[in-house]
């Protein structure tokens, strides 16, 4: 009998574990990442809404994919060249950035911004990278928003620039990520 | 003692399930995400310019985007060097291509050959993507001679001025460097040479395009008059052999044809545009695209 008591608690504290950890996950409710890849000469930028997320408030775990023919350019032509010509998106149809906060971690419980260092693998273009980003956190309500601004180098990833180009397009590439995270249910 | 023992085994169980489930690998759960998600993936650049390179391809210019394209014919090359490898000798098309809807360009051209205007309207009946296998176009195409009417004795209406063409445009990209179409195409002309000749004509083309660098592409068509009756000098095969070069903000196709003419009712079957037998019509040409957006504004 006492048997009995002391698994069900030990089920019972676990199904509680369970839903507390639940609350912990949060998923993307909308995404923004932009890019500017332009110089004086010439505006190169794009727009993709169509990333997912994960974020575990408990470990700091965080994860992005980006699937990269859904950069929205505002010239089609210069879409067209991004899918085929430079980030090759039918061999590498996602980005990804797989990451983990570092000691500075925020309370969760508070409704005040914090910043945090993330530190993880950058995966562009086939090539993975270890990348550490500085991400603001600010949370309201039950909605997180993440917002982050950082920059890559071309090279680093393998992505050519062709010598005729090389006034146009810039060698370092700045990105902006927002994104607005929801709690995760099942 | 065997009580407390599998007590502890579940103990242990519950451990570590609760421990798999803390790092419920949030990889996991982006891959369960993407499962639900079912975007479209648009096929890109099946081909590079709007013309192969005598006929048309199934790529459109978007919408609000204007294509400046030239295109250059030399002279055949069996003169030699009396002729320069015929490049003494050019004929042009300039045309513009005007994407009036996403799937709607309309398109206008002048050219040297006959100084024929044509005017077509292309439209993308379906695009390539991960739920259509291929990228089908409709193009209608008029095109009116403006040469004066010879000073003979006959009397000389308009209507002979006009030609027309329709096309359904068929292609699919296989892989990331190849490409193919077919084009079944009925050209009409209002006036024909000889009696036996036919005013409307069938005519089958193929194209492919090749990636052999991540800018260039080796181009090849072909169209066929598989049964109507010709002009005997005319031939039934206008071939055409070449390079597309991406430059970044250009496309130039550089080839070899039979073809003297740029539209369709002048290269496919017409002996005056140059679509003879044999080698006496074979020489070397170009296409020049340019894209322009016009009064596009960026979304934000």
């Amino acid at each position: 009998m006492k048997n009995l008591k002391n698994s069900l608690t030990i089920l019972f504290t676990f199904l509680i574990s369970i839903k507390l950890l639940c609350q912990d996950i949060y998923v993307t409710k909308a995404s923004e990442i932009h890019f500017f890849a332009g110089t004086i000469m010439e505006d190169i930028d794009a727009i993709n809404t169509k990333s997912t997320s994960f974020l575990n408030t408990k470990t700091g775990e965080v994860s992005i994919l980006i699937p990269n023919n859904q950069f929205q350019f505002k010239r089609s032509l210069m879409q067209e060249h991004f899918n085929e010509n430079y980030m090759e998106t039918e061999k590498y149809p996602k980005s990804s950035f797989k990451a983990r906060f570092m000691a500075d971690s925020c309370d969760f419980n508070i409704e005040k911004k914090c910043v945090v260092s993330t530190k993880g693998t950058l995966n562009i273009h086939g090539v993975t990278k270890e990348t550490l980003i500085k991400t603001s956190l600010e949370k309201s309500n039950d909605l997180i928003t993440a917002t982050a601004v950082f920059e890559i180098i071309l090279a680093d990833f393998d992505i050519d620039r062709p010598k005729i180009l090389l006034a146009k397009l810039a060698d370092r590439v700045k990105v902006n990520i927002k994104i607005i995270y929801e709690p995760y249910k099942k | 003692m065997n009580l407390i023992k599998s007590k502890k085994n579940i103990f242990f169980l519950l451990i570590i399930f609760k421990i798999s489930a803390v790092s419920q690998n949030l990889d996991s759960l982006l891959n369960a995400n993407e499962k639900k998600i079912k975007e479209i993936n648009y096929v890109y650049a099946t081909f590079k310019g709007t013309k192969l390179i005598n006929g048309q391809s199934i790529e459109l210019v978007a919408k609000k985007e204007m294509q400046i394209m030239f295109q250059h014919r030399f002279g055949p090359m069996n003169n030699g060097l009396y002729d320069f490898i015929g490049l003494d000798l050019a004929t042009i098309r300039i045309g513009i291509d005007y994407g009036l809807a996403p799937r709607l360009n309309i398109g206008l051209g002048r050219s040297t050959n006959q100084k024929a205007i044509d005017g077509f309207l292309k439209y993308k009946l379906s695009k390539q993507s991960n739920t259509i296998p291929f990228s089908a176009v409709l193009f209608t195409s008029l095109a009116i001679n403006t040469i004066k009417f010879p000073t003979d004795a006959n009397q000389h209406q308009f209507s002979e001025r006009i030609n027309y063409c329709l096309q359904f445009l068929i292609a699919r990209k296989f892989t990331g460097s190849l490409s193919m179409q077919l084009t079944p195409t009925l050209i009409h002309r209002n006036l024909v040479l000889k009696q036996t000749t036919d005013n409307t004509i069938f005519a089958i083309g193929y194209g492919i395009r090749y990636k052999i660098s991540k800018r260039i592409a080796i181009l090849g068509e072909y169209f066929l008059i598989p049964f109507s009756h010709l002009d005997t000098e005319a031939s039934r095969h206008t071939l055409a052999i070449g390079l597309d070069i991406d430059t970044g903000g250009h496309i130039f196709q550089l080839h070899f044809t039979n073809a003297e003419g740029m539209i369709e009712s002048q290269f496919i079957g017409l002996n005056d545009a140059g679509i003879r037998h044999g080698l006496k019509s074979i020489r070397l040409g170009f296409n020049l695209n340019r894209v322009f957006s016009i009064g596009k504004k960026i979304k934000k």
